[in-house]
């Protein structure tokens, strides 16, 4: 809303300069978004929220500046028009009052149409409007000073000299003033005449009955229309008015009658207009004012303010409010019909607090007490699982939960049969809600390798949706090589390191019995998938990113990418947080290494439960030390070099009680699991 | 005849300085101070010389005896302290030091977590809700109806089942991404029953066209306090107590009267501007106040949704912005910057 400083002055005496006003609006919520100087004078552009209509005009702003400057605001220069005429040069029927509270017709024969007068003229411009001609220009006018929006129609082109206010017929046809031609539906309110539709109700008038310089006799509109239908008709037509944005917030009953004869008046004097007759139809009163019991203990109490009964009722007085002082620091207060946004106490606490002074309330601090509340295990598993990746070094990334079935496509995945998507989406590309992060980090990846950054690990921490399960996801993807600062001890990522990570995650959720299987997938190379279980739920995913998928997210550079994903609600649905002690073994170890030729079908997990159950009872750790793979070694096959750390915490070993134990693991090795030692 | 050993011991020291090595240095001595050494021939002439001979040749010898060994000691620690100091190996320390692999929280996620620190350490508890809501909770609990004006500040993304033979969603259960953090604060009035705090940090959807300074997806913290007894004088001061923390303890504050449905009175809150202590700068547009987060007293409605008991119960509510926040603090001037996680872009925080 724009407004100027010597127009608020015809309303009000302001004594403080155009910069300290400004700011004292601002402080009181009518944010001054920017004032600008031009020819003289001073443009305010105020940022009106929501709640208050009566801001849309130049006449309430005054009466805010009045009530900040503790003073009036002077009364309206125009004269009242008495009664209603039982004219019968036109007719104005409402089909459903629902739709229209209130309809003002004011006929005024004989106006010269012509440019304004330059007063107005200029003062329309200052605000950023366009002058169009006298009549036109007296209805913007009015709406500016009062916020109520009028129309003016060419009298001779009503057909039938009769109003009537309808909702539009299926694929009524309507061209507009701003030279478009509207197709309309039956949610659109109209003005019509006998034969068709002349006006958008509330929202632009039409072409056809526009005034011109042909026009001679004009019909002045001044209406109370719905809010809600004049919001979704603004809305389905993609049209915003001045008009429609003032009937969406609700219009002034009384303000409608007192636009109208301002605007008659003006009509008469500017355009040499004859008043002939003014019509009413529809029903509406202003209603009786709300009365709301006050106490000012109220603000005392919440707003910590040492206020009086008395400055209180002053401040809602300048505000237009009926004060009855009811004795006690209690008042009774009447709300005024342009307020509609003030329905209980809490709202007048706001206004006292308003104009009194939002810096004039203390600091205090409140009394906080410790309270229960229950932290679901997924919350903190979340958190503890996000430090330990980064303490291990992958960075975090944020993606968005929005994507595309492509990305499903490219990653070779199905889209979930129960999967979300938007009903208004801003493109395609963000249409769907996400059920997995495999899509997001590998595109993230192929942005990143795009850009050059070939050396990567990362992860993402969110939530991924599935009908109506919202669930913790985790992504993990390793890229390329982790490096090193300098000197050539960078370590190509394997499948190993993913894994690591991964066990790492469910080792900090403590869950038991994990078992790992094999996880075939179309976006895995091939025997390189697999999956961590708990408590017969999926906790994770992984494997080695397939070349298919490569290319279809784009990816050249040719780095190997590792990717997984885990169920962080199912992980904690079996978490146990629980840490333990174990005492320390106070008994020497013995080592011995093996040297074993893995492959043709014996994998490694049946190697090490064979060497834990031959030497059931002796061993403290078995461990992998090194995994070689040399050309001489036959095909599909590697020599593993697997470290056994003997000891019991009951005695000392001796080479004599272990070699026999140590015996029967390579015993086992060759026999049962018919491996070569090396 | 007195012994005057003035001229071997100056012989000796020219050697011994000039001596290279340990081993050099161990032959000097066998040749001074061995048992054929020179001090040794010297002795053995004493039992040739007469009585009085004997004393004075005898001190100088021994006087000559001292000396030398002081020279070899000394010669000696220098000797050691030269080969402690040798390099054995190469290193330049003016070379760069290798950093270890460090991982890193994502920019937004380190502002969140500090917000979110701060206000736990005020006495807030962490809460989380739904990034998919219901319209009651997005709108109608929170004291925004349907086809009201005051929706136009929330523009949302509504839901429906991807495959279109499936049943979708409607009336106050038509499921929609949330547009703002607020709906949790109806969750959490449920879920842990006053007097309570909660801080609620989360992603909120919201269909803006993307640019440089908005997202459809962006991060919120709400914040909601309920007692017998708050305040909006408590507001001030705990937002004054987060603001001092998380912008520096100069920071000055402002309220403005705002408009939010679910807030009476409703506040929106500047704080000097970091940049320029609120001299007026680029980062504040010349003005020295950044508007940095939207807050009120609990609106009765609220309370009400809830299931409470809006006579006894009085609390209030912030929110706010974490890219705000962090463009702010950091000086990222393009938001999108946050979503595309270029690694080096990530790496600097």
């Amino acid at each position: 809303m724009k407004v100027s400083y010597s127009w608020l002055k015809e309303f009000v005496d302001i004594k403080i300069p155009p910069e300290k006003l400004s700011e004292r609006l601002s402080m009181a919520g009518l944010t001054v978004a920017s004032l600008e100087e031009t020819d003289g004078d001073w443009v305010y552009d105020i940022e009106v929220t929501s709640n208050r209509p009566d801001w849309l005009s130049v006449r309430g702003i005054a009466r805010e500046v009045a009530a900040l400057l503790e003073t009036k605001t002077r009364p309206m220069p125009h004269k009242a028009i008495k009664g209603i005429s039982k004219s019968e040069d036109f007719s104005i029927e409402i089909k459903d009052e629902a739709d229209c509270r209130l309809y003002y017709g004011a006929l005024v024969r004989g106006v010269k149409v012509g440019p304004s007068p330059d007063g107005l003229r200029r003062r329309l411009e200052t605000l950023g409007l366009r002058s169009v001609n006298n009549v036109v220009d007296i209805t913007n006018y009015c709406l500016l000073e009062y916020g109520q929006p009028l129309h003016a129609f060419d009298f001779a082109r009503i057909q039938g000299a009769s109003i009537v206010v309808r909702r539009a017929k299926d694929k009524e046809e309507l061209p507009l003033i701003d030279g478009t031609t509207k197709k309309l539906t039956p949610q659109v309110l109209v003005i019509a005449d006998r034969h068709h539709a002349l006006a958008a109700a509330g929202i632009m008038g039409g072409k056809e009955s526009e005034v011109s310089g042909a026009t001679k006799d004009v019909l002045l509109e001044s209406a109370v229309f719905d809010p809600v239908v004049i919001r979704r008709g603004a809305r389905l037509l993609g049209v915003a008015t001045d008009s429609s944005y003032r009937f969406e917030r609700s219009v002034d009953i009384p303000t409608a009658r007192v636009a109208m004869e301002r605007a008659v008046c003006m009509l008469c004097e500017l355009c040499a207009g004859t008043f002939a007759a003014v019509k009413q139809s529809g029903s509406a009163k202003a209603r009786a004012p709300q009365k709301i019991s006050y106490d000012v203990r109220e603000a005392v109490e919440v707003l910590s303010l040492d206020i009086k009964e008395g400055e209180a009722g002053r401040i809602l007085e300048h505000l237009g409010f009926g004060v009855r002082r009811a004795g006690r620091g209690k008042l009774v207060i009447e709300v005024p019909g342009f307020r509609r946004d003030v329905r209980g106490k809490e709202d007048i606490t706001e206004e006292i607090a308003r104009i009194h002074g939002y810096d004039k309330i203390p600091l205090t601090y409140p009394s906080i007490r410790p309270f229960v509340m229950e932290k679901p295990a997924v919350w903190h598993l979340e958190a503890v699982v996000k430090e330990q990746l980064v303490r291990m070094g992958l960075k975090e990334v944020i993606t968005y939960s929005l994507g595309s079935p492509e990305d499903y496509k490219r990653t070779s995945l199905e889209i979930a049969k129960d999967a979300l998507c938007l009903e208004n989406p801003l493109s395609q590309d963000c249409s769907l809600l996400r059920s997995t992060l495999a899509p997001s980090l590998l595109a993230c990846a192929a942005f990143n390798l795009n850009r050059g950054n070939g050396d990567f690990e990362i992860f993402e921490s969110a939530s991924v949706f599935e009908g109506s399960r919202e669930t913790a996801s985790l992504g993990v993807l390793l890229c390329g090589d982790r490096r090193s600062a300098w000197g050539k001890e960078s370590q190509r990522y394997s499948f190993y390191d993913l894994k690591g990570i991964l066990q790492e995650i469910i080792k900090l959720s403590g869950a038991e019995s994990v078992t790992l299987e094999d996880a075939p997938r179309a976006y895995f190379e091939p025997q390189t998938g697999g999956r961590f279980i708990v408590g017969q739920k999926t906790a994770a995913v992984f494997g080695k990113v397939a070349q298919t998928v490569r290319r279809n997210w784009g990816i050249k550079a040719k780095k190997d990418i590792y990717l997984a994903e885990v169920d962080i609600a199912a992980l904690a649905s079996v978490a146990r947080f629980k840490k333990q002690f174990r005492p320390l073994a106070q008994t020497p170890s013995v080592f011995r290494d093996i040297s074993v030729l893995a492959g043709s079908g014996i994998r490694y997990d049946r190697i090490e439960n064979l060497i834990r159950r031959k030497a059931e009872g002796y061993l403290r750790r078995v461990c992998l030390v090194d995994l070689y793979l040399g050309k001489e070694l036959p095909r599909a096959s590697a020599a593993l070099t697997i470290s056994l750390e003997y000891g019991r915490d009951d005695r000392t070993l001796t080479d004599a009680e272990i070699n026999p134990v140590h015996q029967s693991v390579l015993d086992g090795l060759t026999g049962e699991l018919s491996l070569t030692l090396r | 005849m007195p012994f005057d050993g003035t001229h071997i011991l100056d012989e000796a020291r020219a050697q011994i300085e000039a001596c290279a090595g340990r081993e050099a240095l161990d032959a000097l001595r066998v040749k001074y101070l061995g048992r054929k050494g020179v001090v040794q021939e010297l002795m053995g002439q004493i039992p040739a010389l007469s009585a009085d001979e004997r004393r004075s040749f005898g001190a100088g010898v021994n006087e000559l005896k001292k000396n030398l060994e002081a020279l070899f000691a000394e010669k000696e620690s220098g000797l050691a302290a030269a080969s402690a100091a040798a390099p054995k190996d190469f290193v330049d320390i003016t070379l760069p030091g290798k950093a270890p692999l460090s991982g890193r929280f994502h920019p937004l996620s380190q502002v969140e977590g500090e917000i979110c620190g701060i206000f736990t350490r005020l006495g807030f508890r962490v809460f989380k809700g739904p990034e998919v809501e219901t319209e009651f909770h997005n709108f109608e609990a929170l004291n925004i109806p349907l086809d009201h004006p005051s929706r136009d500040a929330f523009d949302t993304f509504y839901l429906r089942p991807f495959d279109a033979s499936r049943p979708g969603f409607s009336g106050r259960e038509k499921k929609l991404l949330r547009s703002h953090t607020s709906p949790a604060q109806i969750r959490a009035l449920k879920e842990c029953p006053p007097p309570m705090a909660v801080v609620v940090p989360g992603r909120v959807y919201r269909p803006d066209a993307v640019d440089a300074s908005h997202s459809f997806m962006f991060y919120q913290v709400e914040g909601i306090a309920v007692g017998k007894d708050i305040r909006f004088s408590d507001l001030k001061g705990v937002l004054i107590a987060f603001a001092k923390e998380m912008f520096g303890p100069e920071t000055r504050m402002r309220f403005r009267p705002s408009f939010f449905p679910f807030t009476e009175p409703s506040a929106e809150v500047d704080i000097s501007c970091f940049a320029c202590q609120g001299q007026g700068c680029s980062v504040c547009k010349k003005s020295g106040w950044l508007e940095i987060l939207g807050c009120g007293m609990v609106h009765p409605h609220v309370f009400k949704s809830a299931g409470l008991d809006e006579k006894k119960w009085r609390g209030f509510a912030f929110g706010m912005g974490v890219e705000r926040v962090a463009m702010l603090k950091y000086g990222v001037n393009d938001i999108r910057l946050f979503f595309e996680n270029d690694i080096r872009f990530l790496e600097q925080f």
